[in-house]
């Protein structure tokens, strides 16, 4: 009998070994598909412009061409484009973290009339797509004179123009007990001091996370700085890489484009890894998914 | 005292007169914003341009803002939203929808009254500037007029002991080279028995797209848009033959597969040395910049002797809402002029002549001859305001199954013929 209960629990463990053998081959068999692109982005960047489409594809480039990044970093500003991304990426998240941090406070914690109706407004903005009020605001930015400048990109994050963001911050105000803030009161405290040092280290994650957010959003963006920036002075990297295009009569220089591809992608990365323990708690309360 | 203060109040107000009037003697520069596609090389090439016109105007400063990226998109919002670049390089698609509504500058009562050689508007060829007109009205002007021309590889060539052809040679002599120079693994060329078509080292030709099918409808003497723009006659025999021409060659071993073309790279292929003959723009200089003898031919005629070749056609045109027109129609012209010294070829009857041209270009002295003979028969496509929705039709519906997906020509143009139709109405 014993023996039997034995061989039960001997194949329960050995299924289970199995189960978890299985689950990580698929898990690193998905793992090494995602890799692909950025292995090969990286290759692509070690080559010379003669290796990048030799066939059959070389992996580890011979020989490896290191100097593609400093030469790519050289044949544009990047140095200059870099001071402008960081210029335009801190100072839009620190906006959008402030103002909307704030009108979402407003939301959950204040009675004003209207208040429902006007956060289904804010809501109903979501719906449209960048693209379909990029010319009206385009328009706007143009008649207050800001065009070709880096306004239209940093002053648009002090209107809290991210309701999804909005929306996220409100719940999260709202599942904290309303007692916090009637005891703080209670202790003669104001609604700004109630909301910077009662409900803010209540909402950590969620701000990393939005923050996080945000700042992959500007990192990346790509379309309203080309719409907005009026020259190399003032383009950003992702801008700037773009010359490595080519052009009608130029061929691309695709090692460079990836070179310059692997550095863009980097701060992102690494900013993940810093940030993933808060991160990840963040979207486990927000259920925020990219 | 107050007769005092009053002198004192004239003194001064004389003094601000006669400085504010000194000050307005000197003329200011007015800046014009320049929008251009152009990437790393040729942007710096042109700054160089730009630079020596800048020095020379009392009129204007031009500030070019290249980039490459998404060209289309970022100069339409720009202009939709009532702002955007002085002057900006045009392709001649988007030029014949600009011209139509009304988003770039009416140049015509400018340009007649203008001494500047690059108004003159009798020197270019008609066809460049077929693009920039609407009802006999010009609104850009082009910067070059680039012919399609065989590049071909003249140490593939001498290897396969092929003779490169010159001046008059047809479909047939152009598919005959081209199996002769498609060798597979073993070394037998696509015209020898034997030849593995599963294990070819090195094609022929290439196709993807491009070169357009266009040229070997012109060619065999059909038409994709008639003159009058009443109908796309693409069901006509002439018409049908060329489309079948080019579908029969991107399904044979003579061109590689388009999986192939997308893994090695469609001109990389060429630069490579696995591919043959390549038709390329004049422009692309590619003669000067591979590492093998490479040589510039026109491309083969059609079977009942007719030449033809796609010209592409670039220009430039100044935005209607400006505030400074008349400065940037100096610096278009002053722009033009000079991209026309820069550029192969200026679309200028009397810059395109050989003893020019070598003057200009002395590195490209073999390729000259073979470029200006094909700009005489060169021609662009024909552009129309709602050309955008037309070529959309035209490539996604019928070209793009011809050449991915092995379409039959005769069987889709039954059912594209009617769409590309409605769209011209």
């Amino acid at each position: 009998m014993e023996n039997i209960a034995q061989r039960s629990i001997n194949l329960k463990s050995s299924k289970k070994i199995i189960g978890k053998v299985l689950i990580y081959i698929i898990l690193i068999m998905l793992t090494v598909i995602v890799f692909i692109p950025f292995l090969w982005m990286l290759s692509t960047a070690l080559k010379s412009e003669a290796d990048v489409f030799s066939w059959p594809p070389d992996w580890i480039p011979k020989p490896v061409q290191w100097n593609n990044f400093v030469d790519a970093w050289r044949t544009m500003p990047f140095t200059k484009f870099l001071q402008n991304t960081l210029f335009v990426v801190l100072l839009g998240m620190v906006a959008e973290l402030i103002s909307e941090t704030i009108v979402a406070y407003g939301f959950a914690r204040f009675d004003f009339p209207g208040k429902n109706l006007i956060f289904v407004i804010l809501l109903s903005t979501m719906m449209l797509p960048f693209h379909v009020t990029l010319i009206p605001t385009f328009v706007i930015w143009n008649k207050l004179g800001l065009i070709g400048e880096f306004d239209p990109l940093v002053l648009r994050a002090w209107t809290a123009w991210g309701p999804f963001y909005i929306f996220l911050l409100r719940q999260f105000f709202m599942g904290i007990p309303i007692e916090l803030d009637e005891a703080a009161e209670i202790d003669g405290s104001s609604p700004l001091q109630t909301f910077l040092y009662v409900l803010l280290p209540q909402i950590k994650p969620a701000l990393l996370a939005i923050g996080v957010f945000t700042f992959k959003g500007y990192w990346n963006d790509f379309l309203g700085p080309l719409i907005y920036l009026g020259n190399k002075e003032k383009y950003t990297m992702n801008i700037g890489m773009y010359f490595f295009l080519g052009g009608i009569n130029e061929a691309p220089k695709w090692n460079y484009l990836m070179a310059m591809s692997t550095l863009i992608a980097l701060p992102v990365v690494v900013l993940f890894f810093i940030a993933q323990k808060y991160f990840i708690e963040g979207i486990a309360f927000t259920g925020i998914k990219d | 005292m107050k007769k005092k203060l009053v002198g004192f109040l004239f003194i001064i107000l004389v003094v601000s007169l006669l400085m504010s009037t000194c000050l307005g003697a000197q003329k200011k520069k007015v800046t014009i914003r320049f929008a251009t596609w152009a990437g790393t090389d040729e942007a710096k090439e042109l700054q160089e341009i730009i630079d020596q016109l800048n020095a020379k105007s009392q009129q204007y400063i031009i500030e070019q803002d290249s980039n490459p990226a998404d060209y289309d998109t970022r100069l339409l919002t720009q202009l939709s939203g009532r702002g955007g670049p002085d002057l900006f390089w045009v392709s001649s698609q988007r030029a014949a929808q600009l011209s139509a509504k009304g988003v770039m500058l009416d140049i015509t009562k400018m340009l007649a009254s203008s001494k500047h050689e690059a108004a003159n508007i009798a020197d270019y060829f008609e066809a460049s500037l077929e693009p920039f007109k609407v009802k006999e009205r010009i609104y850009g002007l082009p910067w070059i007029e680039q012919p399609v021309v065989l590049y071909v590889n003249r140490d593939l060539f001498d290897k396969a002991n092929v003779t490169i052809p010159k001046g008059n040679w047809d479909w047939d002599k152009f598919l005959e080279v081209a199996q002769k120079l498609t060798i597979d693994n073993s070394g037998k060329n696509a015209g020898e028995k034997g030849f593995n078509k599963s294990a070819i080292k090195q094609w022929g030709f290439t196709v993807n797209g491009w070169p357009p099918a266009q040229i070997f409808v012109w060619q065999s003497g059909g038409d994709i848009i008639a003159p009058d723009f009443s109908c796309s006659p693409i069901d006509t025999p002439e018409a049908i033959r060329g489309f079948k021409f080019y579908a029969d060659l991107i399904n044979s071993p003579m061109v590689p597969s388009q999986q192939t073309i997308r893994d090695r790279g469609f001109d990389t292929m060429f630069r490579n040395q696995q591919v043959a003959m390549f038709m390329g723009g004049a422009a692309d200089n590619l003669e000067n910049r591979v590492d093998f003898r490479c040589e510039v031919i026109e491309v083969p005629m059609g079977p009942t002797g007719i030449k033809s070749t796609f010209a592409d056609v670039l220009g430039m045109g100044i935005n209607s809402k400006t505030k400074n027109p008349k400065a940037a129609f100096e610096a278009l012209l002053d722009l033009t002029s000079a991209i026309h010294q820069w550029k192969v070829m200026p679309p200028r009857k009397s810059l395109a002549t050989l003893e020019t041209m070598n003057k200009l270009h002395p590195e490209r002295s073999q390729a000259m001859q073979n470029i200006i003979n094909s700009l005489a028969y060169a021609q662009p496509y024909r552009y129309f305001e709602n050309y955008p929705d037309w070529d959309n039709i035209f490539w996604t519906q019928l070209m793009d199954p011809i050449v991915n997906n092995q379409g039959d020509p005769e069987e889709l143009i039954t059912i594209v013929k009617p769409l590309l139709d409605e769209k011209l109405k």
